[in-house]
């Protein structure tokens, strides 16, 4: 990036932030996180600005009580903080500050963009919904199924509690892992969405892809200590690096 | 017939547990224990000075038994707590007593935000359990007393049946004895939960005043109570006096921990 394009690229992210009502909530210190360091903060405040975040936001620093606890704080992670309902990224300023500028500015741009979009998302709302209607369909189905055989004789209640004893095995045996697993399918797709939305504004793939694949090696560290935690985190950074990579070709 | 076949069902359980604990099979569910437990409460080991230490208070309190020392992973962490440590004896199927050794379980903080006291404190008392073997068969005892009073419960129904007749309309006894048959139920599950509870909660206790004993970690303990009760806010069960927790209640601990310090002084 030349220098001219450097300056058009700052001139544009100061007139966004101009327009953007998000702005950075002070936090409050605690046992566990405290306020992030200024330097992050400004390319929080950057990050912000270029995606044109609306709501207000909280950028903290994990102490080692919240690394141990969620070792996802190692690297970076989001979420609506319940109290202030704010989207609150988490940056561990250790690893954070190695990357370069344009890296951190992607990995901050799609941390708001999912804390803020995470609890209206489909698999968070829509899905809980939807699970507890198909279980019921489920639960309708075997008690008219179980009328159709021997049991027919059988008072309605006892045929119901056995569909419920069936809908319960069911559950176990498979259904909660076939949901999570396509909750998880869902997640990622959304957040691939959210990694191309970033990038547009951004205008920088490259950086994404090499601020994703940092994110896995760190995982894949992680995973030599063998911590049982990261094991969903196998491939997941991967994915989205070569989901990027294949939209770039 | 049906006494035919839950007689047969008992017999092959208790098959089943007596071939668990010959040596070459138990030795294999160890393995798996092991690898379980692993899975569950981490693998890593401790700081090599910080396991020395554990060792060290382990010789004092002349605990002869083989133990492993690991540090607590994330999701160990989050169900029982920051600054912690707990032993657990691996089981197979988290219930099947294998001979794998003591495994204790132990967060980095612990070392790092405590008191010499607090630590002490607490690793004397993990290393109590491990010694008095506490939580070894629990979890067999109470699955089987479980069995014991469903096995009871199904077998009353007939008694149920003919002392309630007498009591209740003929038009509403059917619905009637469902309820007493649901009532009872619930109250023979509930036993064998309120007597596993209640001997945990003794078993912490013996462990609280043991440790303080042979230690002479009174204010160790005290410290610790007071910031699990101030500074971290752990939970705690104090439902019906505390009836449904498995640890006893933190007022209650300190209070004996005080009375043990009393009765220290005034030997002393």
């Amino acid at each position: 990036m030349n220098l001219l394009q450097k300056q058009i690229s700052t001139l544009f992210c100061i007139l966004l932030s101009c327009t953007s009502f998000a702005k950075m909530v002070e936090f409050k210190e605690d046992i566990s996180a405290k306020q992030a360091p200024k330097k992050i903060v400004q390319v929080a405040e950057k990050a912000a600005a270029l995606i044109g975040l609306e709501k207000n936001y909280e950028v903290i620093e994990p102490k080692k009580m919240a690394i141990d606890l969620v070792p996802l704080n190692k690297f970076i992670r989001y979420f609506v903080n319940p109290s202030t309902k704010n989207p609150l990224i988490i940056v561990n300023t250790e690893w954070f500050s190695q990357l370069p500028e344009s890296q951190q500015t992607f990995l901050l741009g799609r941390s708001f963009l999912l804390a803020q979009a995470s609890p209206t998302h489909f698999s968070t709302k829509i899905f809980i919904l939807l699970a507890s209607l198909f279980r019921i369909l489920i639960l309708l189905f075997v008690t008219w199924l179980l009328g159709k055989t021997i049991l027919a004789g059988k008072k309605r209640w006892i045929r119901f509690l056995i569909s419920l004893g069936i809908l319960i095995a069911i559950n176990i045996a498979f259904l909660n892992r076939l949901e999570l697993q396509l909750k998880n399918k869902l997640d990622i797709r959304f957040a691939m969405q959210i990694n191309e939305k970033i990038v547009q504004k951004t205008g920088d793939r490259e950086a994404a892809i090499k601020a994703l694949e940092t994110l896995q090696r760190g995982v894949a560290q992680e995973l030599k200590n063998d911590e049982t935690f990261w094991t969903p985190y196998k491939t997941v950074f991967q994915d989205y690096a070569d989901a990027l990579k294949q939209k770039e070709n | 017939m049906k006494k035919k076949l839950i007689y047969s069902i008992a017999a092959l359980i208790v098959g089943i547990l007596l071939l668990s604990q010959e040596p070459q099979i138990n030795s294999k569910l160890a393995t798996a224990a092991c690898k379980q437990a692993g899975k569950m409460f981490g693998t890593r080991p401790l700081d090599p000075q910080q396991e020395e230490k554990i060792r060290a208070i382990a010789h004092k309190m002349n605990i002869q038994e083989t133990i492993v020392i690991r540090k607590a992973n994330a999701s160990a962490l989050q169900g029982l707590g920051y600054y912690n440590a707990f032993m657990y004896f691996p089981a197979f199927l988290k219930f099947i007593p294998t001979n794998a050794p003591a495994h204790l379980f132990v967060s980095e903080g612990f070392f790092e935000d405590l008191s010499q006291e607090e630590q002490l404190f607490l690793i004397g008392h993990e290393l109590i359990h491990i010694k008095k073997r506490h939580t070894k068969y629990i979890h067999l005892a109470y699955w089987l007393l479980l069995c014991l009073f469903v096995l009871f419960w199904w077998r009353i129904q007939k008694r149920l049946k003919l002392f309630f007749r007498n009591f209740i309309h003929p038009k509403r006894f059917s619905f009637a004895l469902r309820c007493i048959q649901a009532i009872v139920l619930y109250v023979c599950v509930a036993i064998p939960n309120l007597s596993y509870l209640a001997y945990r909660r003794h078993m912490e206790r013996i462990a609280d005043k043991q440790s303080i004993e042979i230690l002479s970690s009174y204010d160790g303990a005290l410290k610790l109570i007071d910031r699990w009760q101030n500074e971290y806010h752990l939970p705690e069960n104090k439902r019906l006096f505390g009836l449904l927790a498995d640890h006893p209640l933190h007022e209650e601990r300190k209070n004996y921990c005080l009375a043990l310090k009393k009765q220290f002084e005034g030997t002393a």
